[in-house]
């Protein structure tokens, strides 16, 4: 497996986990009628996502065995065509975050852009590992 | 009314291209056995990238295709061919 292509799979794992377990608490918390604390959470859950992502790509780094070197050309429209299609997926989940403000209040709706941004990074990773499983 | 003008900017109806071969496999092997990193190294790919060009599965830039074509030396139609 190319080097690239583990580290999709790092951030593709720990984007779905830490995001999940974030929007999952967020969840509960606006079902409950609770106020859905922003701040803390938030801050929390990129924390833990830095973490992870850096500790786990350096110790894939450490492992790696196979030369690293600039992206190739395949390499480069693999992430361009990830890239794209997870900008299609920001723009209608951006949008549909834009409507939350006629149902909900600014913290549910700033938790909307939150989840929209989750969503087109979880697109852009799957579509690096998809790239690299399908060769390109 | 030629057939081609019936669809939308002629495209609807064009066929799918032909894959592109290679004969890179063959050309490794009869330049001692050259191993796919090796030509990945010469040609700044990585060793992912050639083995996907081998089995048709990405076409190169025509800059790469050069490129592996230069290794052998040999012309770029001695490497690759494109059966429309």
């Amino acid at each position: 497996m190319a080097l690239r292509e583990k580290s999709a799979w790092i951030s593709f794992w720990t984007t779905l986990v830490v995001y999940g377990a974030y929007f999952a608490y967020v969840g509960q918390a606006a079902a409950a009628g609770r106020p859905v604390g922003f701040a803390g959470p938030l801050t929390t859950c990129i924390f833990v996502l830095v973490v992870l992502q850096v500790g786990l790509q350096i110790v894939m780094a450490a492992l790696n065995r196979e030369p690293r070197g600039p992206q190739d050309e395949r390499e480069r429209l693999i992430d361009l065509t990830a890239s794209t299609r997870a900008f299609y997926v920001l723009q209608v989940a951006a949008m549909g975050a834009a409507v939350t403000v006629y149902f909900f209040d600014k913290g549910l709706m700033a938790n909307a852009v939150i989840l929209a941004l989750a969503l087109s990074e979880l697109v852009r990773h799957a579509g690096i590992v998809l790239g690299y499983r399908r060769a390109c | 009314m030629p057939a081609s003008s019936s669809a939308i900017g002629g495209r609807a109806e064009m066929p799918a291209p032909p894959p592109i071969r290679n004969d890179i496999r063959r050309l490794r092997f009869e330049h001692g056995e050259m191993t796919q990193a090796d030509l990945a190294l010469r040609i700044g790919m990585t060793r992912q990238t050639v083995a996907a060009i081998e089995q048709g599965k990405y076409s190169p830039s025509l800059e790469a295709a050069f490129r592996i074509a230069q290794v052998f030396g040999v012309g770029l139609d001695a490497v690759f061919r494109w059966e429309g």
